[in-house]
């Protein structure tokens, strides 16, 4: 079998057939269509920059609060509105936050597109006639009982906001998660919200996604008329880069209710659109994407050493992470754990990374790409991701291209840089009452 | 013309939602192929679903069943694991192997133009295994840690005991999928071997593909699998799971005095899939736990802020199934949480009003739009189909009974479906937060089993009251 000689990448031939149009209303709002008749609906998402990285000190988890908030009626919208009419409809909705950005989202039959638009231009331009004090204890109820549920309540999980405040320093914007703590979630008021809304939540710091059975015309003809007339904000400062670096190794221990122990290694990294944004990503894959990858294959097969092993670049607007988290298997410590992997590192640095498993990770990315674009809302999305974040609609398959060409010396130079030659966070999640048996740095 | 928000703007037109056609044929082995076209993205989905699932396992072979699933992916006569990895790695494949109540299903996604390739190693997955004593005994202990683990997760405990407490001790649907640590300690390559054989039989197998393909192409890609597998390898066995013997009513309790949520599961067994209401059912539903919007949702998150969200819902089995309404709630909230579910079920015998009626109907036809637009939801369509014996259309016939149902008759199929004078009630939590509700509390262990009983695994003394 010869598929590797085929081949321009599907990446290639699938992304640059995402054609999509960018329009811009006069009062800022950038609009991204992407017309496709493959199924008789259409996908609708507004995404605005803004994201837990730009909340207010004392204040963290709001910008995801307020995504909720979004969901409670505006001006000409019932206070259960936008679920009961989308649902009615025949449509799905949802909205998510992140670092650096909040995204709502719904997808409708086509003939209701429309009703999509009232709904998302209402609550971009009416959100505060309709707000509440109740409604806001209500939604901070329902956020408390998400953070229990997801973070509290889940092995494991409860570490990932130690792991972030070990990472960048009090004060930087990646140092909290979107989730937040209960204090300031507490500590939210209605005022908080009609701030938030005013400096971020107007057309132009946001992007508004038509995708599916729609025209370009049509389109905007629609975003004209329901996005057109509402003001303009103030001017989004555009956000700024902080890439940080450790000065030493940082080992902490996190007591949790779980059998096995569990070590996850940390770098900060640089920013997204940095150099070594591509590489680092195609570094995780090789480490990491499959059970035949460096680690997976060490750990798991050759060795049972662990009981998983998982690894993410992300790299955002502000900074980056690099993260390697392996869960012991029976029997096994964290020291030794954490040695081996160290071990299996240098040996990439020195030997180089294996060229037939480079290949390998290439095309599991290309097909991973393709995959990840199976829905009209997932191509919409991804157009919309990328304008916000990137600043152009078609950066994000550009950047899949760059993943694909990293070399073998890129994916050397990143390790070396940023992980073999960089300081890191050693963060040990142990059971209850066993802190004995968490790593006390990288030279065990 | 000055825009007009106070409404919301009607439609723009009909709607124009087709179900996709699946074409059937028998191939020369006898397997039942099921295809069904998916243009959208330049990817082949097929599934083989042999009968291996779990209502074949033994009690004293609890876990065998998703072992082999796990161990199909660990290589083939000519792959070890690592090349098998290496060979899917490098045709952008994947390939998963699961096991549910009645079926062991083989999942392929494969790039067009690395189909032909990528189908061979289904084909020696599903048909030359390795079964390598080594890559037995890497899974085994991945599976003995996996059941160390297993009480961390309060979801999952409460999942294993709800089904325990449906389905009872006696069928193998009654306990985990993962086994037992005396089940899996027991377990042996040659058993695993035995029960990958005894499933192995095109006769009673089915394969959907659902790709840019028609049928006849379809066909004409398996003629690989219809050469290498001819029919009666083996003989099925006729095992079957033994019946459920379902709890009693009532309220029974997983402690876990310090937990920030209860996690709570609420309802009872329910119609087989094959019952003639079955289609309905989901429809009855929808006004009270089946969608955002739902009675019960509203009330205990949107009005209460109790819970991130609360869903309930019948799960189709072919063997009798079951009716759960499934939440996590800030423990302090678990009595009067459960109360309200209650309460919310009674008075739900009276049928949905009006409007929720026509809110259903109309969400259900509409929703018809973006239900069958991907190749996977193609693929889901093509198994729920096949898997339950539903005719073609059964979304239309779904809508075309519906259309013919006033509110009345909706609260007859409530009172006939739902019982809230016989709920068991599953509380994962501190169990002193079921103490205002003044009923007797039966403990469970980790794996639902009371407490009392002498051949729980867990290792607790028991120190609830008597069941």
């Amino acid at each position: 079998m010869t598929p590797a000689r085929a081949a321009p990448l599907a990446a290639r031939a699938f992304g640059s057939e995402l054609r999509h149009h960018v329009h811009v209303l006069s009062n800022g709002l950038r609009l991204v269509v992407y017309p496709d008749s493959s199924a008789p609906i259409a996908a609708v998402y507004v995404a605005y920059h803004v994201g837990s990285a730009r909340e207010e000190a004392g204040r963290t988890g709001f910008a995801h609060l307020f995504e909720h908030l979004l969901f409670q009626g505006s001006g000409h919208v019932a206070s259960d509105g936008h679920f009961r009419h989308v649902t009615q409809a025949g449509g799905t909705l949802n909205g998510n936050t992140s670092f650096d950005r909040t995204l709502y989202f719904e997808t409708v039959p086509s003939n209701q597109l429309e009703l999509a638009l009232w709904l998302e231009s209402d609550r971009m331009g009416f959100l505060l006639d309709a707000m509440t004090q109740a409604k806001l204890d209500n939604q901070r109820d329902v956020v408390r009982n998400e953070k229990r549920q997801n973070y509290e309540q889940r092995p494991y999980a409860k570490a990932n906001e130690a792991l972030a405040a070990a990472l960048f320093p009090a004060g930087h914007p990646y140092a909290h998660l979107p989730i937040g703590s209960h204090e300031d979630l507490i500590a939210a008021t209605l005022d908080d919200v009609a701030d938030f809304f005013r400096r971020w939540y107007g057309p132009n710091n946001a992007t508004l996604g038509l995708g599916g059975d729609v025209s370009l015309e049509r389109a905007i003809e629609l975003a004209q008329r329901w996005f057109g007339e509402l003001p303009r904000g103030p001017e989004p400062t555009p956000p700024r880069a902080r890439p940080v670096r450790l000065e030493r190794d940082v080992a902490l221990t996190v007591e949790d209710k779980v059998a096995l122990p569990q070590l996850t290694l940390a770098w900060p990294t640089p920013p997204a659109g940095s150099a070594d944004e591509a590489a680092l990503e195609m570094l995780a894959m090789v480490l990491s994407a499959s059970r035949a990858s460096v680690l997976d294959r060490a750990f798991m097969i050759d060795e049972l050493l662990a009981k998983g092993v998982t690894c993410g670049s992300f790299c955002g607007e502000v900074a980056g992470r690099f993260t390697i988290t392996i869960t012991a298997a029976e029997g096994v410590g964290l020291e030794r754990i954490c040695a081996r992997t160290f071990e299996l590192l240098h040996d990439v640095r020195r030997q180089g990374v294996d060229p037939a498993l480079l290949q390998r990770m290439r095309h599991r990315h290309e097909a991973d790409f393709v995959r990840a674009l199976d829905s009209i809302s997932h191509r919409t999305q991804a157009l919309v991701l990328s304008d916000v974040l990137r600043g152009d609609p078609a950066a994000f398959a550009a950047h899949a291209q760059r993943v694909v060409a990293a070399t073998a010396e890129d994916v050397r130079a990143v390790l070396a840089r940023h992980l073999l030659d960089s300081p890191c966070v050693l963060l040990s999640v142990v059971p209850a009452g066993q802190p004995q048996a968490a790593v006390r740095g990288r030279q065990a | 013309m000055k825009l007009d928000r106070r409404t919301a703007p009607p439609r723009s037109g009909p709607l124009e939602a087709r179900l996709p056609r699946i074409v059937r044929r028998t191939l020369d082995n006898g397997l039942a192929l099921a295809t069904c076209r998916a243009s959208a993205t330049p990817e082949t989905l097929i599934e083989i679903s042999v009968g291996g699932g779990r209502s074949r396992e033994r009690l004293d072979e609890l876990g065998l069943a998703s072992l082999v699933a796990k161990l199909l992916q660990e290589g083939t006569r000519k792959h070890t694991t690592v090349e098998l990895v290496d060979a899917l790695d490098y045709l952008g494949a994947s390939l998963h192997a699961a096991v549910d109540e009645d079926s062991l299903t083989l999942s392929l996604r494969a790039l067009d133009r690395h189909l032909g390739p990528s189908l061979e190693l289904l084909i020696d997955t599903l048909l030359e295994p390795r079964f390598d004593a080594l890559d037995f005994e890497r899974v085994r202990t991945l599976r003995l840690a996996a059941l160390r683990s297993r009480g961390e997760e309060a979801a999952r405990v409460a999942d294993r005991a709800w089904d325990r407490l449906l389905e009872g001790p006696l069928t193998s649907l009654g306990h985990s999928a993962l086994g037992t640590q005396a089940t899996i300690a027991a377990a042996s390559v040659a058993r695993a071997r035995a029960f990958h054989e005894r499933s192995l039989d095109p006769r009673g197998a089915r394969v959907a593909l659902v790709g840019n393909w028609s049928a006849d192409e379809a066909a004409h890609w398996l003629d690989p699998l219809v050469r290498r597998w001819p029919s009666a390898l083996a003989a099925p066995s006729g095992f079957e799971a033994l019946p459920a013997s379902a709890a009693a009513a009532g309220l029974y309790c997983v402690d876990r005095p310090l937990a920030a949520q209860t996690e709570l599961r609420i309802g009872h067994r329910a119609v087989a899939a094959s019952h003639p209401d079955w289609l309905l059912l989901a429809a009855m539903n929808y006004p009270l736990g089946g969608q955002f919007s739902s009675r019960l949702n509203l009330n205990l998150r949107e009005q209460r802020g109790f819970t991130y969200g609360v869903h309930s819902g019948f799960e189709a089995r072919r063997g009798g199934g079951s009716f759960t309404v499934g939440l996590a709630v800030q423990s302090r909230h678990t009595a009067e949480s459960i109360r309200e579910v209650r309460r919310e079920l009674a008075e739900y015998l009276a049928g949905p009003t009006d409007a929720e009626l026509a809110f259903t109907r109309e969400a259900l036809e509409q929703g018809l739009a973006r239900q069958f637009e991907t190749a996977s939801a193609r693929l889901s369509f093509v198994h729920t189909v096949e898997h339950f014996g539903w005719p073609d259309d059964y979304p239309l016939e779904r809508l075309r009974r519906l259309a013919a149902l006033a509110p009345a008759d909706l609260a007859e199929l409530a009172r006939a479906h739902l019982h809230p004078s016989d709920l068991r009630v599953l509380a994962v939590g501190p169990r002193a937060e079921l103490e205002s509700l003044a009923q007797a509390v039966r403990e469970l262990d980790l794996d639902g089993a009371p407490l009392a009983d002498a051949s729980a695994c867990g290792a607790r003394a028991s120190v609830g009251p008597p069941a």
